[in-house]
């Protein structure tokens, strides 16, 4: 993270603890539906350090969030990414990629590990690992699903609760993850074609490349 | 009361013509807003606006101390604002007055 970006965010999230619980909900919310629009990480902790000194000074009047801001959160929102210049295409494709690298990065290392210690105990030499067509299918259908899943809270996180009993909530919410967890995982077990073999210190250098790549990327100010 | 859609379209030039006589920040823009007889407007309505203005470069802003209670972002015009906020009067000037040129808006008539 930019040394700037990180700065704001401690003093940001040491700020929030002044205002009322109602406020840090909010807040909450708030910030968690600009995470998921076209804002730069600098831009974000802008936007909620003003949004802080906004609520928190109201709140010294006697006020609540909900008078300084309206009761409207998601047209609040929306007014403010209006107000800030859309990125570049590049700075959106960067900041796309910038958030897989580390998903991509974990990944590579658990499928590594996982693939030494199988390999071993099949009593085989680990130099070679054999990559199959279900890995990397499933490895792909984990990472869409993670940016899905992060797409989904963000854009729903200033949406009101849905009214519905809870045995429904449950029985959806079962098979959601029931359905997901089968696309991630069925592959890999099922659909054993190798694809090809990596050697150890090739997988090691696939692991460590994107961490390399995002501790760069997410230097900059602009993503 | 000015109804909302109406309120949008000069609230920018009016900001702007505030922020033309003193530095200022936004609750203060809010009461000042209310005493010109715009109504009830809250921060959540002025802030995107200001930071639209802060992007577009037509006011700058600064953190500075209240003394009491939290920092305040006080905005000042640019020499870019002072440019928008004068083609905003001229702009509003034409538009008032083609408006009070209109049937039912013409002062004589509404001596009758």
């Amino acid at each position: 993270m930019n040394p700037q970006v990180k700065d704001l965010l401690r003093e940001n999230n040491a700020r929030e603890k002044g205002l009322s619980p109602q406020a840090q909900e909010k807040m909450t919310d708030i910030v968690v539906y600009l995470r998921g629009q076209d804002l730069s990480e600098l831009a974000q902790e802008e936007i909620r350090r003003d949004i802080q000194e906004m609520v928190l000074e109201a709140e010294g009047r006697g006020e609540t969030i909900d008078q300084v801001i309206g009761t409207d959160y998601r047209a609040f929102c929306d007014e403010i990414v209006a107000a800030v210049p859309r990125s570049s295409r590049r700075v959106r494709a960067l900041r796309a990629v910038s958030v897989i690298l580390p998903a991509l990065s974990v990944l590579m290392g658990i499928w590594t590990v996982n693939k030494v210690v199988h390999t071993l105990l099949a009593g085989y030499s680990p130099w070679e690992l054999t990559l199959t067509v279900g890995e990397v299918i499933s490895m792909v259908a984990i990472l869409l699903t993670g940016v899905a899943a992060v797409q989904w809270v963000c854009r729903t996180s200033l949406d009101a609760p849905k009214q519905e009993s809870k045995g429904k909530g449950f029985l959806r919410l079962w098979a959601l993850f029931a359905g997901v967890a089968a696309a991630i995982l069925l592959p890999g077990l099922l659909w054993k074609t190798p694809l090809c073999t990596i050697g150890l210190f090739k997988a090691v250098l696939v692991t460590l490349l994107p961490a390399a790549i995002y501790w760069g990327l997410s230097r900059r100010k602009d993503l | 009361m000015i109804p909302s859609q109406m309120l949008k379209g000069v609230l920018q030039g009016s900001v702007l013509a505030i922020l033309g006589e003193k530095e200022s920040y936004g609750y203060e823009i809010v009461q000042d807003l209310t005493a010109y007889g715009f109504g009830q407007i809250s921060e959540g309505t002025v802030y995107p606006l200001l930071l639209r203005l802060e992007k577009s470069g037509l006011v700058s802003a600064k953190f500075m101390d209240s003394g009491l209670g939290p920092r305040r972002k006080y905005y000042t015009l640019t020499e870019q604002g002072r440019q928008a906020l004068e083609a905003f009067r001229v702009s509003f000037r034409e538009m008032t007055a083609a408006v009070a040129r209109l049937p039912g808006f013409r002062e004589e008539e509404e001596g009758e």
